[in-house]
């Protein structure tokens, strides 16, 4: 058990790693991968120098740090709610985080500073979070918790569509669509310096609230007795999940099912422990978003596919898969 | 480790309309059952024992302290709580799920020392042991209770509130659940567990509180308080009471 426990993150994380080392190697650009290789440790052609260190690399770490982010939000929101189908993306965390990043971008906040982006994205998933968990989460049921995220994804939806047209910049239809579908193409090490602080700090959130989780497993009142402190652990995952998926979008936009598709590969390496879960799951998920990017930068098509597209892709069937499977747990 | 409840004139819900001002006070070693017809406030005067429910006025004290101000992990090694659902959200090991009641000792993610060892007598207490490895998902009914108790009984708290430990159970494993909560009691635990089955808890309790309408109408020795005059009170229906040997045979109807 102890050695499952460390050898699958250890699998995860290096399938990640080579996922983000073969990112930098290949790809369009008309550069072969020795030169590639070469570029990236800053030696040969300047501009392949230039391409594999400044382009490919910040791009590729920044698929793999949203994907990371989403997928241990995922599985700490999965254990607050006690629902495997519990996804920033399905329940409208990620679109919510969106819109505060079109708001601002578009009301020239971010001209300010550049914090006020992912500060942004935050606050909004924050706000989402919270909303979910008060609307949806009162008795646990499922329908209830997707109709609510369903509703909160429309709507914030609808909201960023609204900001734009009452944007006093002007705008691009393709920004609309890069904060709904997701891209990182063209991210740089100065988008990745501002995101990874929250993105760390949700993390050790969500790890300190793991050991309450796994209490959750046997409801709210069992946990509550057990000296599980609800009120605390709540405020945790919230906080923690929101600066995840603020993070996570401010870098990559909304891209969606990682989070419930990433929890759900690490949750048997886990020993299905909502405490062990978070972990393999952020691991798992920077390793999807890291070769859905590999995916869309590869695919041979004129235009290039958005991220969270190529995401739900994959990601849709699989969370189709698991609700399908998904039997009545609790009692 | 012994522990003591007190509880005065507790009153819930808008005009005591769910506990009427109950009050009890109970010590170690006492079995009590707490029985009562449907919606008499056995569930929620456990949980006010247990400082889960907010109480409208009165008092529930753990040893001179109010159960509800208490530090959750300090009152979680004073009590042990079963509910009576017991939901199940992850299909994490028997083990495991047994091993969260030591969640207020700080149990690691790996069991190790006092915390491994009250884990396994609970386990064996129980006759789960052999299930250990099991996913908790895949347990039958009977199986599943004996490992809720379990994990209610790894705390090994001085004292163990459990509601409806036996409900939905055949009679042989009501039987067992019942003789390993009264050799808690032996042992020196504070148990009060919430009853269905009144000849099960005139078996075994020391002491049976009979609630009725939010309030306690009988609180006595189970020959004192399973009267037919306070049975037929409580439950609106005749009872009739006769004695079989040193156990109470309890009817209802004519």
């Amino acid at each position: 058990m102890r050695r499952n426990e460390l050898i699958w993150p250890l699998a995860l994380a290096g399938a990640g790693a080579a996922l983000v080392a073969l990112s930098c190697l290949i790809g369009p650009g008309g550069l072969s991968p020795l030169a590639a290789t070469k570029g990236l440790f800053g030696a040969g052609d300047p501009a392949f120098v230039m391409i594999a260190q400044q382009i490919r690399l910040p791009r590729a770490l920044a698929a793999w740090a949203a994907g990371a982010a989403l997928g241990a939000s995922g599985a700490g929101l999965q254990g607050l709610l006690r629902n495997p189908l519990a996804d920033p993306g399905v329940l409208g965390l990620s679109t919510a985080a969106s819109l505060g990043a079109v708001v601002a971008i578009y009301f020239n906040l971010a001209h300010a500073t550049p914090f006020a982006t992912p500060a942004a994205a935050i606050v909004f998933a924050l706000g989402a979070t919270a909303a979910l968990y008060l609307l949806g989460a009162g008795r646990v049921s499922t329908a209830r918790l997707i109709l609510v995220g369903v509703g909160i994804a429309s709507f914030t939806t609808a909201l960023i569509a609204l900001a734009m047209n009452f944007a006093p910049n002007p705008f691009a239809l393709s920004d609309l669509v890069s904060w709904l579908f997701g891209t990182v193409a063209n991210r740089s090490f100065s988008d990745l310096a501002l995101a990874l602080p929250p993105m760390t700090a949700g993390l050790a959130l969500l790890l300190v609230a793991g050991r309450g989780l796994r209490a959750l497993a046997l409801g709210e009142e069992a946990a509550a007795s057990l000296g599980a402190d609800l009120f605390r652990l709540r405020g945790l995952v919230i906080a923690g999940s929101a600066l995840l998926v603020g993070a996570s979008v401010s870098l990559a936009g909304a891209v969606g099912f990682v989070g419930v598709v990433a929890p759900h590969i690490a949750r048997p390496l886990a020993g299905h422990d909502p405490a062990k879960t978070i972990l393999p799951a952020a691991l798992a998920g920077g390793a999807l978003l890291a070769a859905a990017d590999l995916f869309v930068r590869l695919a041979p098509f004129d235009q290039e596919l958005k991220l969270g597209v190529a995401a739900a892709l994959i990601g849709a069937p699989g969370f189709v898969w698991i609700a399908a499977r998904t039997k009545r747990l609790a009692a | 480790m012994k522990a003591r409840i007190e509880a005065r004139d507790v009153i819930v819900g808008r005009d005591g309309r769910i506990l009427n001002g109950v009050s009890l006070s109970a010590r170690a070693g006492e079995m009590i059952g707490l029985v009562g017809p449907n919606g008499a406030g056995k569930t929620t005067l456990l949980r006010a024992l247990a400082g889960l429910e907010p109480v409208s006025a009165g008092s529930c004290d753990i040893d001179g302290q109010a159960a509800a101000a208490m530090a959750p992990t300090v009152r979680a090694r004073k009590l042990s709580y079963l509910p009576q659902t017991r939901p199940l959200f992850w299909s994490m090991t028997v083990e495991a799920i047994v091993a969260l009641g030591r969640f207020a000792y700080g149990a690691p993610d790996r069991l190790e020392g006092e915390d491994a060892a009250a884990v396994a007598r609970a386990m064996e207490a129980t006759g789960v042991d052999r299930l250990k490895a099991r996913a908790a998902t895949t347990l039958s009914g009977g199986e599943a209770a004996r490992m809720h108790l379990a994990r209610a009984l790894a705390a090994e708290a001085p004292i163990l509130l459990a509601d409806e430990p036996t409900a939905a159970l055949d009679p042989r494993h009501q039987l067992a659940i019942m003789k390993v909560l009264r050799a808690r009691a032996d042992d020196g635990t504070l148990v009060i567990a919430a009853l269905h089955d009144l000849s099960l808890a005139a078996r075994f309790c020391t002491r049976i509180i009979l609630l009725a309408n939010g309030r306690a109408i009988a609180d006595d020795a189970p020959a004192g308080a399973l009267t037919e005059t306070h049975l037929a009170s409580a439950f609106g229906v005749a009872a009739s009471v006769s004695k079989a040997g040193d156990r109470l045979e309890i009817r209802f109807g004519d």
